[in-house]
């Protein structure tokens, strides 16, 4: 109740409502984008870095504002010079926030906040390029139009935006042009995301054109709602367009292999927003689209939960085997994203069984573990940057030994690191029991999914021991004795986002009543559950308290560190000689033993993603061919063959 | 109400004092049956006490604050374990959470223990974290199907639930096979031949306990002996029924049976394991992940039985 007078009384006297505050976000957006362009250079890219800042602190109190009273807020945008049209009115974007958007948007707005801070100083890195003007440009809009797919409540409106949120992270992940692999990553990015992106602009124009003929969410939900009645087939292949075009983009196995090579060549503070926020627009849709537009079917949560099982094993099992920091994380996003598709799945098919209390658990589950992934993925990208901002490189076989130098950098490593790998009482650990307890207990396939998350939970933990100690521990082949601290704005985006992960953790009652406004919308509200400040109980099913166990920690590790008496420390030797880089393990054999035991894992995702990378394009090369089409890159084919469709749709429905 | 809360508490707190005594005095009891396996006389059952004392008088050099901070943190995460569970007497705080916070804070102390190892940045260290963190994840796959039986037979994670042991009459046949092989797991988790792979000596110099010297690896080998304790305890208590509810203040004869058959069934567990572990020599680390990877695969298809309602 009282934070909710606390941001009433912000709004009164300053004597603004939040739909203004979501204009005024969108024109300093905007504006950032022109200056940027105007000053060119350092002084545009910050200008733009510093508008995007003060657009995420508007959003936050936006969101916040939504959440907090239960109450959407509606506006428009009108596009000036264009007059009114029908029966599509292009004229002005009419947006609607409600709790789920509102809750995205918060999440989003959280990555922005501490990517674009920690950008001001990270594009010093950049200094010189006479195109910095243009990745300041590309960085405002990129954002707004995150903010926008969010924010409208039109599907057409929310087709135009997605397709701009993949033209300008694009440019972005090949910013780095005269870097081949940047610029080929892009690439593959650009055309595999489009092919996803045209197969749901299909869904979406046969859903608007031959059945809605009105492109607002309320048409569209209500049009899908009779449709599912009436006709199923329809029904099954438009949502399937859809949510192929939607796990294209969140990267879920076999369309996943895109991501670990487009995210890790973007700028360290853009890996964190597409991997922090980006790819969680997806889940936002999806949840829309099977959880409100359409009555949870039985088929559709199991499709979604196998695939986020296979997702999450896959992403996490390849990720063991990086030894390229940034790619590492990249891999670990796909698996993280993986533990949400499951818990998402699991709720839709708990709901169409009947299963309330249950399905409300793996909604919230996969809300919480969204949000906490966009605060530990992103820290982790930023901690990756600052060590390529300082030491100009991701190779985990020759770092080692920075944290004396980069202290700060190193405790909010280990925070994230514990996060991700599900440590009591961490941020990531709560997601994953809600996990746990909403699957495994359920009597159904869900329990072996769970299962497996379980394992590969600790799969995720073995990777980060290997990125941790790599980065920070052990003895570096190259020389870091000139390596110091990061600047102020670095330091603080990452303590920012560390704090984030730990209060999450700790205060898991606060964090789910923020989620109970968008369950109860979506009509899964949490019951039978009881949540305090530090606890949540599941009564006779399951049971934590992680602000207990912080508090344990808290007070007693200090008390064993008082009595342990060290004497000042020493440097490890080996056989009478200070250790040696070359007697340390490469990055890549860190865990060799265990990927030869376990090779079978990994000869599924390769057969999975060879399916969909090489297979199809060549056979779709060939049938292009046909059509005197040919391209040099399989890939290119993809988009491509899905355009011809949408051409041959297009010209179907003009003729009449 | 409060009355019986408060017994609790201190019934609890007596746990962990007493675990902290039992660990070390097991461990005495392991090193003496082993010897006299070997026909040899052995050292008394107290030498534990004595060579922790020993290493409590040393000076202990350390290689980094990191070091210490994992390593205290490791010790309290074990601690805040045993709070959960009953040991000696069957009580325990119930409300820290149930079987998944229990295992996981086990799991995170193993890997506090590896990354406190590995962060001095010796080989032998890293060799000993690569190991230990490839065992912990070959046999979390079992422990994840394992963990699975058991929640569908109960119906839930929730101690109260969990612990209260086995109805005869409703047993399941996966449920015997889960506790089977949930043995075989925790004999592989608590790192001893031919699974003692992390702390290998004569391979790699004691591997994760190589770099720990004087107080810290005093602490580092309570660690080891109360993980031990923590997961024999965990079995003990999913075969026999513990009064772990406490509507009534039970009586002294009933602690005292409570006790005794945990005590008994602790040292019929430690002298099964020490004979099961002067048979073998250590095995290499693909043997003993493959070895692991079998025992998944058995729980695996167990799991699947437990869902159509074996």
């Amino acid at each position: 109740m009282n934070y909710i007078h606390i941001l009433d009384t912000f709004f009164t006297s300053l004597n603004l409502d939040p739909g203004t505050l979501i204009l005024y976000s969108t024109y300093i957006l905007l504006l950032g984008a022109v200056l940027s362009i105007l000053f060119k250079g350092m002084v545009g890219a910050r200008i733009s870095l510093g508008l995007s800042l003060v657009s995420s602190f508007f959003m936050i109190l936006v969101s916040l504002y939504v959440l907090l009273h239960g109450v959407p807020i509606e506006t428009a945008i009108h596009i000036p010079f264009v007059g009114s049209t029908q029966p599509i009115d292009v004229s002005r974007i009419s947006i609607s926030i409600d709790s789920l958007s509102a809750f995205f948007v918060l999440l989003l707005s959280i990555v922005v906040f501490a990517s674009s801070l920690y950008g001001l100083n990270y594009v010093e890195r950049f200094a010189g390029r006479e195109h910095l003007g243009w990745y300041g440009f590309n960085y405002s809009l990129f954002v707004l139009s995150m903010y926008m797919t969010l924010a409208v409540n039109d599907l057409l409106w929310f087709v135009v935006f997605w397709e701009l949120m993949t033209l300008f992270s694009q440019f972005l992940v090949s910013y780095e042009k005269e870097k081949k692999v940047a610029v080929s990553a892009g690439f593959k990015y650009f055309c595999i995301t489009k092919f996803g992106a045209e197969l749901m602009f299909l869904s979406a124009l046969i859903i608007v054109a031959l059945l809605a003929q009105s492109t607002s969410f309320e048409a569209v939900e209500h049009t899908l709602r009779e449709l599912q009645l009436s006709s199923s087939t329809m029904y099954f292949v438009l949502l399937s367009l859809f949510i192929i075009g939607l796990l294209v983009k969140c990267a879920a196995v076999p369309f996943h292999s895109w991501l670990p090579e487009a995210h890790p060549e973007a700028p360290a503070n853009v890996s964190a927003l597409l991997s922090g926020a980006m790819i969680k627009i997806p889940i936002y849709m999806m949840a829309r689209l099977l959880i409100q537009f359409t009555m949870p079917n039985a088929v559709w949560g199991l499709v979604v939960s196998t695939i986020g099982c296979i997702t999450l094993a896959v992403g996490t099992l390849y990720a063991l085997v990086q030894k390229d920091s940034k790619r590492l994380l990249a891999y670990h996003s796909v698996g993280q994203i993986g533990y949400i598709l499951l818990a998402l799945g699991a709720s839709i098919y708990l709901y169409s069984l009947g299963a309330n209390v249950f399905a409300s658990i793996a909604l919230a589950a996969a809300l919480y573990h969204a949000l906490n992934h966009a605060c530990f993925k992103s820290l982790l990208f930023l901690v990756a940057g600052s060590v390529e901002y300082r030491v100009g490189t991701r190779d985990l076989d020759v770092l080692g030994g920075l944290g004396k130098y980069m202290r700060i950098t190193a405790i909010c490593c280990a925070v994230a690191s514990f996060s991700i790998a599900g440590i009591p009482p961490f941020n990531g650990f709560v997601s994953k029991w809600m996990i746990y307890v909403s699957t495994i207990p359920t009597s159904t396939i869900l329990s072996l999914y769970g299962a497996i998350a379980m394992f590969i939970s600790a799969v995720t933990t073995a990777s980060f021991v290997k990125f941790y100690t790599k980065i920070f521990a052990g003895t570096p082949r190259i020389r870091i004795d000139y390596v110091k601290g990061i600047p102020i704005a670095m330091k603080i985006s990452q303590i920012v986002l560390a704090s984030a992960c730990i209060l999450l953790g700790i205060l898991p009652g606060a964090a789910l009543s923020i989620m109970q406004s968008v369950a109860t919308d979506l009509g899964m509200a949490i019951q039978s559950v009881s949540y305090g400040i530090g606890y949540v109980v599941v009564p006779d099913v399951a049971s934590m308290n992680t602000l207990m166990i912080a508090v344990a920690l808290s007070v007693f590790t200090p008390l064993v560190l008082a009595i342990l008496r060290p004497v000042p420390s020493v440097e490890p030797w080996f056989s009478g000689n200070p250790a040696a880089p070359r007697f340390s393990i490469r990055a890549r054999d860190f865990y060799q033993v265990f990927e030869e035991v376990f090779s079978e894992t990994y000869s599924v995702g390769r057969a999975l993603s060879m399916v969909f990378y090489v297979r199809l394009p060549q056979s779709l090369k060939g049938s292009l061919r046909v059509l005197a089409l040919s391209f040099e890159d399989p890939i290119t084919s993809l988009p491509i063959a899905v355009l011809i469709a949408l051409i041959v749709v297009l010209s179907l429905w003009v003729i009449p | 109400m409060g009355d019986t809360m408060n017994v609790g508490m201190v019934f609890t707190a007596l746990n962990i004092v007493l675990a902290y005594l039992l660990a070390p005095l097991l461990n005495g009891l392991e090193r003496k049956i082993r010897a006299r396996i070997q026909n040899r006389l052995g050292p008394s059952i107290l030498q534990t006490f004595y060579d922790l004392a020993k290493l409590w008088q040393k000076p202990s050099l350390y290689t980094g604050r990191a070091q210490l901070l994992l390593l205290s943190a490791a010790l309290v995460q074990l601690s805040i374990a045993l709070s959960m569970i009953p040991t000696v007497f069957g009580t325990s705080i119930s409300f820290v959470g149930d079987l998944i916070v229990l295992l996981y804070l086990i799991t995170s102390s193993t890997v506090f223990l590896a990354l406190a190892a590995a962060s001095a940045g010796s080989v032998y260290t890293q060799l000993g974290c690569s190991r230990e963190i490839s065992v912990v994840m070959a046999n979390e796959l079992a422990l994840a199907f394992i963990v699975t039986i058991i929640a569908i037979d109960r119906g839930g994670f929730a101690l109260s639930k969990v612990l209260p042991s086995i109805d005869i009459s409703a047993l399941r046949p996966s449920i015997l096979i889960a506790i089977a092989l949930l043995l075989l797991v925790v004999y592989m988790e608590s790192s001893r031949l031919p699974f003692e792979l992390a702390e290998a000596e004569p391979e790699i110099v004691s591997g994760i306990m190589a770099e720990f010297s004087g107080r810290e690896l005093a602490l580092a080998c309570l660690c080891l002996y109360l993980k031990r304790l923590l997961l024999m305890t965990l079995l003990i208590d999913l075969i026999i029924p513990r009064p772990l509810s406490l509507a009534t203040i039970p009586s002294v004869a009933s602690i005292c049976i409570d006790a005794t058959v945990y005590l008994g069934l602790l040292t019929l567990l430690t002298i099964l394991f020490v004979v099961i572990e002067s048979i073998f020599g250590r095995f290499t680390l693909e043997k003993a992940l493959r070895f692991s990877k079998r025992i998944a695969l058995v729980a695996f298809v167990t799991a699947a039985l437990s869902m159509v309602g074996w």
